[in-house]
């Protein structure tokens, strides 16, 4: 008998494991080599006698409190935990990005509807405003419920990204450019709906690609350096 | 609660590598081997925090002192292998130096009637 095998034990280390995980110090491969070790000696100790529950809290208590533990592991994994944090960021970054861009293809929409309604002046503005920040609201609103109530299996898989850096930037590149375009794509058409100043909207839909795709070409970049960064210093888990 | 006199933690701290390295010299091993390993030879007097010797071992491995790889046993459960590296083997050399160089130190001065004239 290597390991006992009940229910109740696997729940108590699965529990002390995502305790552990929640300080964020410690990269997956960590915790495995920790349970690893925690599962050893709960198989000495109810080899000697011990009642398995007896002999997992013994063995949690060899291992060290989870305090002494998550900062010893700090100190050796600082600079991931650096990565990571970036990561993160340059993800919030590009979603804030992506809002916008959606938000500001309301606002195009709402001008060019614009056309049929005839609004001038101060309701025209109001209506622009609102077209563009109730879309985003309510988008940065969806974001946040949708986030807390993914189930665990698909939070997981969106963690994983890091493990596939390629995919997950051309994943993130191709939103990007989807959105972007979109969003240029009405551009054009409050343009065409303008008539008239034909030359005028030329220059600004030229001057808006080249600021529309800067981002477009920064941000996955550093997405991508960082993911790669990040691959390179993980120890390869099972 | 009755506990056996043990070491500081100022000489576990120190310790640690050179014990970590020596044992590894008897061939590769992984953590919870490593630390019975230290348990028998020491008799019980060096217990570390089981946990805190995986910092170490990770430390050791960003510093090319250990080389390290995730195997399966003969039980069939998944475990990371540690071993010796050629780096590891040279800084041990070096540890065992300074070790030996305290120790007859001390020995000196503690058994006084061994001093060389």
């Amino acid at each position: 008998m290597e390991t006992p095998n009940d229910t109740g034990l696997n729940e108590a280390i699965r529990l002390w494991r995502a305790g552990l995980a929640d300080a964020g110090t410690m990269r997956p491969a960590d915790l495995d080599e920790l349970e690893i070790h925690l599962r050893d000696s709960i198989g000495q100790l109810t080899r000697t006698g011990l009642a398995s529950e007896e002999a997992f809290l013994v063995a949690r208590r060899r291992l060290g409190t989870a305090g002494g533990l998550t900062a010893e592991f700090a100190k050796v994994n600082g600079h991931e935990i650096w990565l990571t944090r970036v990561l993160w960021m340059v993800g919030g970054v590009m979603v804030a990005l992506l809002m916008e861009k959606l938000s500001s293809t309301a606002a195009n929409l709402a001008l060019f509807a614009n056309a049929s309604i005839q609004l001038e002046g101060q309701p025209l503005v109001w209506f622009v405003l609102g077209a563009q920040w109730f879309p985003a609201f309510a988008m940065a609103a969806l974001c946040w419920m949708g986030i807390r109530s993914l189930p665990g299996r698909l939070l997981s898989r969106a963690g994983s990204a890091p493990r596939h850096p390629w995919l997950t930037t051309f994943g993130a590149a191709l939103g990007l450019f989807l959105v972007t375009a979109l969003s240029v794509g009405t551009q054009v058409l409050v343009f065409r709906g303008a008539g008239g100043i034909a030359e005028l909207g030329t220059v600004m839909v030229c001057r808006s690609y080249a600021m529309l795709l800067a981002p477009l070409v920064v941000w996955p970049a550093l997405l991508c350096w960082l993911l790669r960064r990040r691959a390179r210093s993980v120890t390869r888990s099972f | 609660m009755y506990k056996r006199p043990m070491l500081s933690k100022e000489l576990v701290a120190a310790s640690t590598v050179p014990l970590v390295l020596s044992v590894l010299t008897e061939g590769e091993s992984y953590g919870y081997a490593l630390i019975a390993r230290v348990r028998e030879l020491s008799g019980g007097q060096i217990e570390w925090s089981e946990g805190m010797l995986y910092p170490v071992l990770h430390w050791m491995e960003t510093e090319r002192l250990v080389e390290a790889e995730w195997r399966e046993s003969e039980a069939g459960r998944k475990r990371k292998y540690y071993r010796i590296s050629r780096t590891g083997r040279r800084a041990l050399a070096d540890e065992k130096d300074q070790w030996l160089a305290v120790h007859a130190t001390l020995s000196r001065l503690w058994k006084p009637q061994t001093i060389p004239a």
